[in-house]
């Protein structure tokens, strides 16, 4: 008799990665490979400023001198950077359409795959989405409403032609070109991304919303987000992201730049669904990014939520410099690897002015063969007096193939600073699954119903739309491979 | 002096330079060191403690002519010294004690056995010259004294090996007495055998012309126990690393320490337990009190094999500082491989608890005195299994820190 393991796991060699369609359009792509040629190639392209040129090159001098981060707890095969297209581009998207209507309908009918359909959307859900796809972005909903309130949210290659200043300013201020590899390259080469602005006193009424997807083979995605929160603003902003499924490997290295001046907040919210390869660990996103707040302000305030299912390997640490007295820095995270997924995620808190607080959230669950790993770190400098953390990382295993690993790094330099760091590890408590199962509940549904539970401190931080989807994809990412 | 004339003017007069492998290991190991080729930023062995610091001294040996005793005290309680290195063998019904030779070596593990990039460990190796060898016969009930005496500008460089045979079950203290402007290098293996109890607790206290080293070994087999206790007192720096592989079911490892620091001291402890069998135990825990310009670090690790089920593990660090200058790191690492394991880890860090010091103070305590109270009560915790001769000892030492406070 067939296992119920065995069943379920059956049942998910069906049970395919749903966004794995590919999209047939023509691609507008330079030659393959990392070279000055292509900087300018990308730069042209999107019509740039000779500044910018010069920022890109300059990174990209760096990124020549530097090794790849190789610290973290993953198995990173090699990467072949002159192997890769750094841009691609929907044909005929040099000018950019007016409206929806003016969009490729093949286009809109893959967001419509995807469940972004951006017209509903617009009426129904309220949500400003600026879909990227590949390395351009292609649409900006409810941009005028926006404008009427000085808000500005556009793409980034738009921002760096209308609003310069700004983006001079602030573009490379939290996370400079050099700080580590991944940062120089997508500094060079970055192709697309969501700029946002919110004036002072401002409290940005609908929630903004970026679409992220690599369609093209052999293609790296490079966006750059960089939102500037005025003083005395909020500001919500939610990001998804899926690819198509494929043997091969996709690099997507990002940078996001979140700036809160005094008495601002920002929410970045983020459901990371990039494809994962298959069960044999076959294809597959490498998702490198580097996520930076500055709470430069007083008593500002930034909240990072993500959930991470997707993606081979995931590199990513959002993290927050808590610079301003009284500011806050937050991070919610639920990060689950099955297969041959591997993940090394957590958050740097760094407090450098006083009465800063931070509060670390995260859940790590392991599935097959996955290897995930949390790694924070959270210090406190001589002048953050009064400071405050409070760290709870939990891991639930599913499976004796898989491991659990929990890296904090704690470093105190202030003495009326307080951290407090607690973690645990374990399997799903069988206690609780008797009392599922005794409900008439299946081994699947209950086991999916106490992840989501162990998960809902994080989940319940996500804005509603994204959580209802969030929790679907807990469940999602857990079928077949419980018991 | 540098690396390189201690190695040079020395290599002949290390005991064991006879043998041509160990030699020939000494050699390589000195030219990784001496041509930088290894890893320094983030190597925890080096935490809180400059890599100068480790590679200039004087190297300083010689066996003396007076003999060191060993000595049965009363029934089942033995004291062993060790000076500058050296034991005197002895042989009963319960313990036997003898010198190391370099026929005793075993050369794979030799060359294998440096976990983790540990430079400290390469110094050992490559300076290595004293050692020995104390093995607790079968069914044995001991006490066992076990005094470190350094007299002034020594350099000791040490291995020493723990058999624990089957059903023993011991309780070792561990003394160091060390003069003046000495190091001490010493590393300690410890085999414990099948249903084995060990208890270990080491007092360091000494002056601050005085560096230890200290890193131990343990292997526990099935139904075996290692208890291992730490109290650092010192005005010198103090390295407190020590391992522990639980390789037989329902094993148990206890790594618990406390340390006190004041001036410009430094400490950098690790403790790192391995479960590579099912049903087996482990418990980290680490206190440390800070103050003035003082530093310290804390590294523990709980590894958990695929094949230890049951496993459970539990990690505590917590600091307190008392100056707005001193500083604490810690880093408590979970990495596990099994999915039927309870595993966690704490972590704190910060000021004496300011409700605390209210409620003693408005009871009429003064603000020393409620300070004192508070100290003492965090590390009460540590002190339960200890014996009454031992508290009063830790007393003594906490009183004398906390008047300096």
């Amino acid at each position: 008799m067939k296992s119920e393991t065995t069943e379920t796991l059956d049942k998910y060699a069906i049970d395919k990665y749903k966004y794995g369609f590919v999209t047939d359009i023509e691609a507008d792509r330079p030659k393959k490979g990392l070279n000055e040629e292509t900087i300018k190639f990308i730069s042209k392209k999107k019509d740039e400023p000779e500044w910018m040129l010069l920022w890109r090159l300059n990174s990209f001098k760096k990124w020549l001198k530097m090794s790849q981060p190789e610290w973290a707890n993953l198995k990173i095969p090699d990467i072949d950077f002159q192997d890769i297209y750094y841009y691609s581009a929907p044909k005929g998207f040099e000018k950019k359409p007016k409206d929806l209507s003016e969009v490729d309908p093949k286009l809109i009918e893959t967001y419509n795959k995807l469940g972004i359909p951006l017209q509903e959307q617009k009426v129904l859900a309220g949500v400003a989405v600026d879909a990227v796809f590949d390395s351009v972005s292609v649409a900006t909903t409810y941009k005028g409403e926006l404008e009427k309130l000085g808000i500005v949210f556009c793409s980034i290659s738009e921002a760096v032609k209308s609003h310069p200043d700004l983006v001079k300013k602030y573009l490379g201020s939290v996370i400079p070109p050099g700080d580590h590899s991944y940062s120089a390259l997508n500094s060079a080469v970055f192709t697309d991304g969501s700029f946002v602005y919110i004036p002072e006193n401002t409290k940005c009424p609908i929630e903004l919303s970026t679409y992220f997807r690599i369609n093209a083979e052999e293609t790296g995605q490079f966006e750059r987000t960089l939102i500037i929160a005025d003083r005395g603003s909020y500001v919500s902003y939610l990001e998804g992201c899926t690819a198509p499924q494929r043997d091969s490997n996709q690099l997507h290295a990002a940078n996001v730049e979140l700036i809160a001046l005094d008495d601002a907040e920002i929410k970045y919210s983020t459901v990371q669904n990039w494809y994962p390869g298959d069960e044999d660990g076959k294809g597959g996103i490498y998702n490198f990014v580097t996520k930076r707040g500055l709470c430069k302000g007083k008593n500002s305030k930034i909240s990072w939520t993500q959930v991470e299912t997707g993606s081979a390997i995931t590199w990513k640490y959002p993290s927050c410099i808590l610079k301003g007295d009284n500011s806050i820095g937050e991070f919610y995270s639920v990060a689950i690897t099955n297969n041959y997924q591997q993940a090394d995620t957590g958050t740097k808190m760094t407090h450098i002015g006083r009465n800063t607080r931070s509060k670390i959230i995260s859940k790590g669950i392991s599935l097959g063969n996955s290897q995930n790993t949390y790694r924070g770190n959270v210090s406190f400098l001589r002048k953050s007096a009064k400071a405050r953390n409070y760290t709870q990382c939990d891991s639930l295993l599913v499976g004796n193939k898989c491991g659990a690993h929990t890296i904090p790094y704690i470093d105190s330099k202030n003495n009326t600073a307080v951290v407090e760091h607690e973690a645990s590890t374990s399997k799903i408590n069988e206690d609780q699954l008797y009392y599922c199962r005794q409900r008439g509940l299946s081994h699947e549904e209950a086991v999916s119903l106490i992840v989501n539970g162990f998960c809902k401190q994080v989940l319940q931080e996500l804005p509603m739309e994204f959580a209802v989807e969030a929790q679907k994809l807990v469940s999602i990412s857990l079928e077949g491979s419980v018991g | 002096m540098t690396l390189q004339d201690n190695f040079e003017n020395h290599s002949k007069q290390y005991i064991f330079c006879d043998d041509e492998f160990l030699s020939k290991e000494r050699e390589k190991i000195f030219i990784k060191i001496n041509s930088n080729n290894f890893e320094k930023k983030n190597n925890e062995s080096l935490k809180n403690l400059p890599f100068s610091d480790l590679n200039s001294f004087n190297y300083f040996f010689h066996v003396l002519d007076d003999k060191p005793k060993s000595i049965i005290k009363e029934k089942n309680v033995y004291q062993v010294d060790i000076v500058n290195g050296r034991s005197e063998n002895y042989e009963d019904e319960n313990i036997k004690i003898r010198n190391i030779f370099s026929k005793d070596f075993d050369k794979k593990k030799y060359v294998k056995d440096n976990k983790d990039n540990d430079i400290v460990m390469d110094f050992n190796k490559i300076f290595l010259n004293s050692g020995f060898f104390l093995t607790v016969k079968a069914e044995a009930q001991i006490k066992i004294h076990l005094n470190h005496n350094t007299k002034k500008n020594f350099t000791i460089f040490q291995q020493n090996f723990f058999n624990f045979q089957k059903n023993s079950k011991v309780k070792i203290e561990e003394n160091f007495n060390l003069t003046e402007n000495t190091i001490n290098n010493i590393k300690s293996d410890f085999k414990a055998d099948e249903y084995s109890s060990i208890e270990h607790n080491i007092f360091q206290k000494f002056t601050s012309s005085n560096k230890l080293f200290l890193t131990s070994n343990a292997t526990c087999q099935k139904n075996s126990s290692f208890k291992q206790f730490s109290f650092n007192f010192s005005d010198g720096f103090v390295r407190n690393f020590h391992y522990a592989k639980l390789n037989g079911v329902f094993a148990k490892a206890v790594l618990k320490g406390c340390f006190f620091l004041k001036d410009n001291n430094a400490c950098s402890n690790k403790t790192f337990v391995s479960h590579n069998a099912e049903n087996c135990e482990s418990n980290q825990t680490y206190k440390g009190i800070l103050n003035d310009i003082s530093k310290a670090n804390y590294f523990s690790n709980t590894f958990v094999a695929e094949n230890a089920q049951k496993t459970e593990g539990y990690q505590l660090s917590k600091g307190i500082l008392l100056t707005d200058t001193c500083a604490f790191f810690s880093k408590p690492e979970l990495r596990i491989f099994a999915d039927d394991v309870k595993c966690s880890h704490g972590s704190t860090i910060g000021p004496v608890d300011e409700s605390a010091l209210y409620y003693l103070r408005s009871r009429g305590i003064d603000k020393k005195q409620a300070m004192k109270m508070i100290i003492a009560s965090f590390i009460e915790d540590e002190l339960e299994n200890l014996d009454e001769d031992n508290i009063n000892k830790i007393n003594n030492n906490l009183s004398n820190y906390l008047n300096s406070v």
